[in-house]
């Protein structure tokens, strides 16, 4: 009996009420209705503060063929929940008995680290679910807490709904001989997927979800080489094996955990012979040594293994799973890029979590802004010889359009002291995270 | 500290206009100002606003919206300094 008033299945039409030249649009006596094949009808209220973000979910995800998870109110119908779940297979369930508080259960494709609490109240139930889909092979649609990927709903899909993967025996170690480029053409390449970042609040095809650092490493990878190979590069991937734990400021816990993770790799030269650099933007701001991409992953005792840039999913034990018309890539984008809207648009708000960062030189404050809202900060006890300038730097990445400006206003405290009042204005319609920067030019 | 003319434009009488330019590394501080080439003695000729875009992890767009206040036309640099 999975959570009560929950559904999960595929959307099948998302209908505005009236039209969108009413100016009743907007009003709780018109919202959205939501269908799905189980026969579900919802309706999204329009002022809630989600709707945007779950409007764009659910369209995205109705392309794309993809179920939804919802939760609906009793009564009124409206949506109060909506996730993104998971089609996987269960590979391992890690039961640490009793006195654990949660089960580990290990999920394909998946590097997520996935748990079912205890303390749930459907835990037997969810567990049953997920030890059937275990013993019999089956794929299963797997609902998750969007920040702590704690399972709360686990529905049993018949065994041929998948698509079938494409695997094949362990492949041969990846060809060394492959072209080596130089660091200048790696930082371009870095350049060239890095500049593929989907919006954080609004993200859309083609962009690809570094900012969701949780889950689907080997789609970003996958599309990653696809753009490098077009621009006429020759990467590899390198898999990582273990414990794994990544400090980051794009998760709301400030730190992911990971089983494996892969990303490109190129060859590079610069004279002292050919060494491999990782290209992985949702860890590093330009292309890194192995040894420095391996070190951040928070296991001395992880193993990697290098494969070629075909391989879309490649398991512990070597065995390889390919996807040469880029479907499964897509739709896994398609999966995350949903997720990271959700929880851009949770109380969560969207990647970066100031929590997380930390203040670099020049850096007075962190603020966040609403979609639309202006608003002002102040900094007292500035020495008045000083000449000091303000800006204002976005850290919510969304290309496309300018997101804040700024203006000062300053106040002379007393003879030796003023106060700088800066007011930053959010000119995009979605919530934006920045850094309040100074300059100091002359003391 | 250094400085440069990232580009030159021109605006009719009353105008007002926006300039974008992309790819600045976001780690850099830039200051954006502009700086009137045609000479009109008496009044202020121009202001500007600027406002910003993340556009990845390690790239920013700036966007300059610069505003004749003059009933004259007026050419102009566009001219910024990288403070650190």
């Amino acid at each position: 009996m999975p959570r009560t008033n929950s559904a999960v299945g595929n959307v099948t039409e998302v209908t505005d009420a009236v039209t969108s030249t009413s100016a009743a649009r907007a009003t709780a006596d018109s919202p959205v209705t939501v269908r799905l094949d189980t026969g579900l009808v919802a309706r999204l209220d329009t002022r809630d503060p989600r709707y945007g973000a779950w409007r764009s979910v659910l369209d995205d995800l109705r392309a794309a063929g993809l179920p939804v998870y919802v939760e609906v109110e009793p009564g009124s119908g409206l949506l109060t929940e909506l996730l993104v779940p998971l089609l996987v297979t269960v590979e391992d369930i890690r039961d640490p008995g009793p006195d654990g508080a949660a089960v580990e259960i290990e999920l394909r494709i998946s590097h997520a680290r996935h748990f079912l609490p205890r303390d749930d109240p459907l835990f037997d139930e969810l567990l049953s679910l997920l030890s059937r889909a275990h013993t019999n092979g089956l794929p299963v649609l797997v609902t998750e807490s969007p920040t702590t990927h704690e399972i709360i709903d686990v529905r049993l899909l018949p065994k041929a709904a998948p698509p079938a993967e494409r695997r094949s025996a362990p492949e041969p170690p990846a060809d060394v001989t492959t072209a080596a480029v130089t660091l200048g053409q790696a930082q371009a390449m870095f350049a060239l997927v890095n500049g593929q970042t989907c919006c954080s609040a609004a993200p859309s095809a083609p962009g690809i979800p570094f900012t969701y650092p949780d889950d689907g490493c080997w789609a970003r990878a996958h599309e990653m080489c696809r753009l490098m190979i077009n621009a006429g590069a020759q990467p590899e991937k390198i898999w990582i094996y273990g414990a794994l734990r990544v400090a980051t400021g794009n998760h709301p816990a400030c730190e992911v955990g990971w089983r494996w993770h892969v990303a490109p790799v190129l060859r590079v030269d610069d004279g002292a012979g050919p060494q491999v650099y990782v290209v992985d933007p949702a860890l590093f701001p330009g292309p890194v040594s192995q040894a420095t991409w391996t070190g951040v992953q928070g296991d001395p005792g992880a193993f990697t293994a290098l494969s070629t840039a075909d391989v879309f999913y490649r398991d512990a034990s070597g065995v390889p799973t390919y996807d040469p018309t880029y479907a499964d890539t897509n739709q896994t984008l398609v999966r995350y890029r949903g997720a990271l809207q959700v929880r851009s648009a949770s109380v969560d708000g969207p990647p970066p979590y100031p929590q997380c960062l930390t203040r670099p030189a020049g850096v007075q404050w962190f603020g966040t802004l609403e979609p639309g809202v202006s608003r002002r900060w102040f900094t007292f006890g500035w020495p008045a010889a000083w000449h000091v300038v303000w800006s204002v730097m976005p850290l919510t990445i969304c290309a496309g359009a300018p997101q804040v400006s700024w203006t000062v206003g300053v106040e002379r405290a007393d003879a030796d002291h003023v106060t700088y009042w800066i007011t930053v204005r959010n000119l995009s319609p979605r919530t934006v995270r920045f850094e309040g920067r100074y300059d100091i030019l002359s003391r | 500290m250094w400085t440069g003319v990232q580009f030159t434009g021109s605006l009719g009488a009353s105008e007002t206009r926006r300039w974008f330019t992309f790819n600045w590394p976001v780690a850099w501080h830039v200051v954006w100002y502009m700086m009137p080439t045609s000479p009109q003695v008496g009044a202020p000729q121009l202001d500007w606003d600027v406002a910003v875009e993340r556009a990845s992890s390690t790239y920013c767009t700036y966007w300059l919206t610069v505003r004749n206040l003059t009933q004259a036309n007026v050419a102009f640099e566009g001219r910024f300094a990288v403070l650190s």
